[in-house]
């Protein structure tokens, strides 16, 4: 064994650049595949943790369409023998650094994670009236905030979350007498119900679920993690294949000298399995620094979009540091199971044949388009049969992998075509000598298709999504300023000065009720031409605002439209004392929520209780800053009190940006992948091409020239692929905004076309393809002539 | 009594005090709350109710019950107040902490439940007329006052009472006019029983109603540090004499060096009472049961000589543990000697193994 | 009698025709014998050498080789014997090009479990390779490499040496240095020594000449 392992090692003490290759493509895919794991795990673990911090097993909520109730509703649960706890929910702070504060009552349900103390004695944990829980981070903050409050740090806790008791809550929030909400044990629910009246009953798996709703983002990223190691996969087959290759003859030598075939499989697999343990655990590390570099940015996007708090510091788990040791070698196993069932099989005179091998490649192409029929049927069947976000996974997957095997065929194809182009000699050489190439290329290309796609694919999503985002802002956000008094009183006065001024003011209410089960936000919004201009609607009945206004009906979001399955015309009940028809559907990008849209008469009758404290107002922009000043002045307001149109584009459009910079940076990793595979394939390549150049040399071409050949190849070879990609590109984009988004978002968007991006992507991909091409050219240069010589010596 | 309530202390102090401040912290030092004056006269209604500027207070019924086939059952109703600095406030902002324990036991079980509760939410309180004590749906309501008669509700895991209690005489006040003092250094309560309650009613053990009728005895006490800081835990007594006289003793368990301190009163079937000083009687532990991981004395000797007591007490079971947040043995016990009777024993203070 | 072949027949299958290589071939060698295998090219000498070297098996037909029957044998008792019996030359050398002249040289004997420093140094000087110990092959002369292959096969001091066409890729000075110096180390080594050849002049080398010829010893 020990003798055979050190013939095999040499190789790779020989061949340095092989054995780099092979490792950091392995576990570059290992550390792409772990980072995303690890981005998951922790983003999950925040969600358990979530959900355990408030309730243990599911609870029920009690909540009011006023969104708060008294106290005497909590007493009469009690005295009823309803185990209810009393939540008390809030914000403090302004903007994105805002706490939110979770208050109950810990002698009910005892505090997040207090070991030792809540078993002993809650009391003690209410008694002193300020100790809070908050997750090392957020306590930092909170502590440079100037909290006198005594911080317990509670790692698993959320992010800018603090968890108390409902006195101290109730102080901080002064909310006295009243709640946010009630937690009901499920199986109290009837009871509560019956009781409670005037309130709505959330059973559990209608309440709006982080882990359920995130889960689509997470199911994303995993599919980008499986991408880049699927690109990885490639090359580690490319190079392992390459590997036997080269070493092809020293196996038949080893059987010649009388090494068993068992004995030569059973080493070959023992090597493998070293090389893939050691780069599965560099990949590990590389994930780890891949996985901690993003987090920040998925946890942005994950409280953007969901409003789900992820921490930003990652946690090493063993669990998916398991999964990408498994994958490492599972993958390496994969990739090398039919070059060691060949040497296992074959005998050992058959070992080295070159002709064979190309025969095999034939086969391999042969095999490819029958695996890309096949993968197409699998994406005919999803589209047409298939429902959900899986599925939709699914069709993506199969068109790209078919797109994938389907590649190189395509490519023979093209470069047959251009060989029967007569342009003499040493052309007719080059489009033979591609030809030839291609089955060693083969993989690195279809990596490179790979990751080309995935690119234009989530660009073009992402830039779509991105142009609607901003034009919807536009129209949403048609009043230039936006005042909120938040004091109940002061709205008519403020209303009343801002008229005076001659200027138009568009009151807007909102508040909760339960529409189909869902807990629904309700506007009453003004009659007005900057509503009837502007507003984004998809679709609705003839002169929606009409209907909306004479209180015959309600506009509402598309999410809401999707998930109840209403269209323009159906009937619709908001609220108890409400019926009406759905008047339009109108988008309303990232909000997860239902939300639907009333006249402002219709709305005070519903809910006569909502004060108007929120105005629009239309305003010439550069007369913004002195309204906001004279308010401020009659009316002691503050900043907190205006919201600016302008600022909060650019703050939405920030927020977004800031959204898919996980997208893009998965996007360049994948990219880097797919580069590292053509220069890896072609360095490779290079190291038995001598034989096949050194005749042409001998002919009459310079080194130079020769040179000039390889990297032209290498261009023509990533164009022809980049074309290829192209419309898989925007195959994979359509079905992420027509499929996928509208499962995992509840939101279709129209796809636009952004061809500069595509030029980028070509460019970067031509400097990719040279900068792969130009180390083994450079090699090629500086071959002496001698070694050409050697060929025609020493060859067989 | 007392000894039991102590026990709504615990609510308020942590235990890692025990060793050296006494049971769930009931020998903690006071600051600012009232403390028990000698020279206090106790009137009715008014005293039913809460007294938040003491620092625990509770209202505490035991009851022992006998079907028509003659199986002995016992129930305990307990609301313990604990008010973490004195006075009151709206709401969650009150310091006032609440918490009830309910137990019922038969033969072969003991079940047992609690409950807990917030300042003055709703949740749970006390008004002293028209009487009604409740935590949650836990119920000790006299609206014509418990002078002339109450009804008792509660119910956990396994187990449920509704129960009538109609007076068969008054208020008892223990030790001197209701100051009743727990050691030696003067530590002291305020301390008064309505021991003559007959009852009717039902109870639901593991789904099966059974209806029943026996004897209640109703202990009010409340205090601000009631414990001397050695003293560890008490066993007190409540008894029912076939006469119709009825005797409540006790001892706090002090140091090993130091005795305990005994008490206890004997009042007549007229409701006459009478105090009994700390030497004129003894208690001698002659049993012990494995409970709950300690050694617990469930058969003792009780001697009052001056009144001709000898007698040996017996428990209904001997696993009538509280496994409730300050946990503790309390059950319905018979005895036999120079009297037989029943009653209710509760033992405190007894650490692990 | 070291080496026996008993009735050996091959053919190959090819797009359009069965072609028998082999028809009926019997011979023996004994120990210490020098045997020269001639013939035709494409007369089966090569296939023959595989076979009787356990490299190949006959369709049918027996080998036996020290007394142990070569052609009933697994792959794995086949290597065995390639190992620790018989040492094969090869007109390409196939040499391990990531190992040195040493380490390639040594091969062979260490996968027998025969490693002996002393030997190994003593045919590196025997074979004109002293101060080339730790050159790789590709830094070394055809005729050199050859030698290293020589070297490899009779490191583990093989019953039996086989050599196909050794001289095949040297020239006529360096093939007769490379001749003499394995027949003197076969001598050595105690080794018989059975060697392909198409040249007469190398035949002529060797103790005994058998001439194969439309698939049998003539």
């Amino acid at each position: 064994m020990g003798v055979i392992l050190g013939v095999l090692a040499s190789h790779w003490w020989r061949q340095p650049a092989q054995f780099i290759t092979l490792i950091s493509g392995l576990a570059v895919a290992t550390a792409l595949w772990t980072g995303v794991q690890a981005i998951n795990q922790e983003a999950r673990t925040s969600y358990d943790q979530a959900a355990r911090i408030l309730s243990g097993p599911a609870m029920a909520n009690l909540t009011s369409p006023a969104g708060t109730m008294p106290l005497s509703v909590y007493a009469r649960l009690r005295r009823a023998g309803v185990a209810a706890i009393p939540v008390i929910e809030g914000r403090l702070g302004s903007g994105q650094h805002d706490i939110r504060i979770l208050a109950y009552d810990f002698l009910s349900l005892p505090p997040p994670d207090a070991p030792g103390q809540v078993d002993d004695d809650p009391a003690t944990l209410f008694r002193d009236g300020d100790i809070v829980f908050a997750s090392p981070e957020t306590a930092r903050k909170i502590r440079a905030e100037g909290w006198v409050a005594r911080v317990i740090e509670t790692p698993r806790l959320l992010q800018d979350q603090v968890v108390m008791d409902i006195a101290l809550g109730e102080e901080m929030l002064d909310m006295y007498g009243r709640l946010s909400r009630i937690m009901i044990p499920p199986d109290a629910a009837d009871q509560a119900r019956r009781i409670a009246t005037q309130l709505t009953l959330v059973m559990p798996e209608q309440a709006t679920d982080i882990a359920a709703l995130t889960r689509s983002f997470h199911l994303n990223l995993t599919a980008f993690g499986f991408l880049a190691f699927a690109v990885g996969l490639f090359i580690v087959h490319g190079t392992i294949g390459l590997a036997f290759e080269q070493r092809r003859g020293v196996f038949r030598t080893l059987r010649a000298l009388g090494t068993s075939s068992r004995r030569l499989a059973v080493c070959l697999t023992a090597e493998l399995l070293t090389l893939a343990l050691g780069a599965g655990i560099i990949g590990i590390l590389l994930g780890y620094l891949i996985a901690a570099a993003l987090l920040p940015g998925v946890a942005a996007t994950l409280g953007n979009l969901y409003g789900a708090s992820v921490g930003d510091t990652l946690e090493f788990r063993w669990q998916w540091a398991a999964s990408g040791l498994g994958i490492a070698v599972a993958g390496t196993l994969a990739a090398s199971a039919g070059a060691l069932r060949r040497v296992s099989t074959l005998p050992p005179l058959r070992l080295h044949n070159p002709q064979a091998w190309m025969a095999r490649a034939r086969a391999d192409f042969r095999f490819q388009s029958v695996g890309a029929l096949l993968l197409g049927g699998v994406a005919i069947l999803s589209y047409f049969f298939g429902s959900g976000l899986i599925w939709g996974f699914v069709l993506l997957a199969a068109v790209l992998l078919a797109a994938a095997l389907v590649l190189p065929r395509l490519l023979l194809l093209l470069v047959d075509a251009m060989g029967r182009t007569d342009r003499g000699p040493v052309w007719g050489w080059f489009w033979a000598d591609t030809r030839q190439q291609m089955s060693g290329l083969s993989l690195a290309l279809m990596a490179l298709l790979l990751a080309l796609a995935a690119n234009l694919g989530v660009g073009t999503m992402v830039s779509s999504f991105r142009a609607t985002f901003i034009g919807w802002l536009d129209q949403r956000l048609a009043s230039e300023l936006y005042v909120d008094t938040h004091v109940p009183g002061q709205g008519a006065e403020v209303r009343a000065f801002i008229e005076a001024e001659g200027l138009t003011v568009l009151p807007i209410i909102d508040a909760m009720s339960t529409v189909n089960t869902v807990p629904t936000q309700i506007y009453g919004v003004a009659d007005h031409a900057t509503y009837r201009d502007n507003w984004p609607i998809l679709s609705a009945l003839p002169r929606p605002w009409d209907v909306v206004h004479s209180g015959q009906g309600a506009l509402i979001n598309e999410q809401m439209a999707n998930r109840i399955g209403l269209a323009p015309g159906d009937r619709l009940d908001i609220a108890p004392g409400w019926q009406g028809v759905v008047a339009g559907v109108y988008s309303d990008y990232g909000n997860p929520a239902g939300q639907a849209i009333l006249g402002i008469a219709a709305h005070k009758v519903l809910f006569p209780d909502v004060p108007e404290t929120r105005f629009g107002v239309r305003i010439p922009p550069d007369q913004v800053d002195g309204l906001r000043d004279r308010l401020m002045i009659a009316f002691d307001l503050d900043a907190d009190n205006f919201t600016n149109q302008a600022e909060i584009k650019a703050f939405s459009i920030g927020v977004f940006d800031r959204t898919f910079a996980v997208s893009a940076a998965l996007n360049v990793l994948t990219l880097g992948i797919a580069a590292l595979a053509i220069l890896t394939s072609l360095l490779t390549l290079a190291t038995f091409r001598l034989p096949q150049i050194a005749p042409v040399w001998a002919l009459g071409l310079t080194r130079r020239e020769l040179a000039r050949f390889e990297i032209l190849r290498s261009l023509i070879l990533t164009v022809f692929t980049f074309v290829a990609a192209v419309p898989v590109g925007l195959g994979m984009a359509w079905i992420l905004l027509n499929v996928v988004n509208v499962q995992a978002f509840g939101w279709r968007l129209p796809m636009q076309l952004f061809p500069m991006d595509w030029l980028r992507l070509l460019l970067f991909a031509m400097v990719a393809a040279i900068a792969a091409a130009i180390l083994p050219m450079r090699r090629l240069r500086r071959t002496a002539p001698a070694d050409f010589l050697k060929v025609f010596a020493n060859d067989r | 009594m007392i000894v039991r309530a102590f026990l709504a202390l615990m609510v308020m102090l942590a235990t890692p005090m025990v060793q050296a401040q006494g049971f769930a912290g009931l020998g903690e030092e006071v600051q600012g709350f009232a403390m028990p004056d000698p020279g206090y006269r106790m009137q009715f209604p008014r005293d039913h109710g809460a007294h938040p500027d003491f620092r625990i207070e509770w209202w505490y019924v035991t009851a022992n019950l006998t079907d028509a086939d003659g199986n002995a059952y016992g129930i305990q109703w307990t609301l313990f107040r604990s008010a973490i600095e004195p006075g009151g406030g709206e709401g969650w902002q009150s310091p006032q902490v609440w918490m009830g324990n309910a137990a019922l036991t038969t033969r072969e079980r003991h079940y047992a439940a609690q409950k807990f509760g917030r300042g003055d939410t709703g949740s749970a309180g006390v008004i002293a007329s028209p009487f009604d004590a409740w935590i949650d749906d836990w119920q000790f309501t006299a609206p014509e006052g418990p002078e002339v008669g109450a009804t008792l509700m509660a119910g956990g895991e396994g187990f449920s009472y509704a129960l009538n209690l109609t007076a068969r005489g008054g208020v008892v006040l223990q030790g001197d006019q209701g100051y009743s003092v727990k050691s030696a250094n003067g530590q002291a309560s305020h301390y008064y029983s309505m021991p003559f309650f007959e009852v009717t009613g039902q109870i639901v053990v593991d789904g099966r109603t059974v209806k029943v009728r026996g004897k209640a005895w109703m202990d009010r006490e409340w205090s601000s540090q009631p414990l001397d800081s050695d003293q560890t835990g008490w066993d007190w007594f409540s008894l029912y004499f076939a006469d119709g006289a009825r005797m409540m003793a006790f001892q706090l368990r002090g140091d090993d060096d130091k005795g305990a301190f005994l008490s206890g009163t004997w009042i007549g079937p007229d409701g006459a009472s009478n105090p009994i000083g700390p030497d004129a009687i003894t208690l001698s532990p002659m049993e012990s049961s494995d409970v709950a991981g300690r050694s617990i004395p469930t058969t003792w000797r009780l001697q009052y000589p001056e009144g001709g007591v000898d007698i040996i007490t017996r428990p209904l079971n001997r696993q009538s543990w509280m496994d409730t947040l300050f946990p503790y043995w309390e059950g319905p016990i018979t005895f036999d000697g120079s009297h037989a009777g029943q009653g209710y024993l509760e033992m405190t203070g007894y650490p692990a193994r | 009698m070291l080496l026996r072949a008993i009735d050996l027949h091959k053919s190959y299958r090819t797009d359009d025709a069965v072609l028998n290589v082999l028809q009926g071939v019997d011979l023996t060698v004994d120990a210490g014998e020098t045997v020269a295998l001639t013939g035709e090219s494409g007369s089966g000498k090569s296939t023959l050498l595989h076979i009787l070297g356990a490299l190949d098996t006959p369709d049918s037909g027996a080998v036996t080789l020290d007394g142990l029957d070569v052609t009933g044998t697994n792959d794995r008792g086949r290597a065995d014997i390639r190992c620790r019996l018989t040492g094969m030359v090869f007109q390409q050398y196939n040499l391990v090009p990531s190992l040195n002249v040493m380490d390639n040289l040594r091969l062979q004997a260490r996968l027998a479990g025969r490693d002996d420093p002393g030997w190994n140094n003593a045919l590196i000087a025997r074979l004109g390779l002293t101060g080339q110990e730790r050159k790789y092959p590709e830094q070394l002369s055809g005729g050199q490499q050859q030698r290293v292959a020589i070297g490899r096969a009779l490191a583990p001091r093989p019953r039996l040496l086989l050599a196909d066409e050794p001289t095949g890729n040297l020239d006529a000075e360096t093939s007769d240095a490379v001749m003499s110096l394995m027949l003197a180390l076969v001598d050595e080594v105690g080794a018989a020594f059975l060697m392909v050849t198409h040249s007469s002049r190398m035949a002529a080398m060797l103790g005994r000449r058998l001439q194969l010829s439309a698939g049998r010893i003539a």
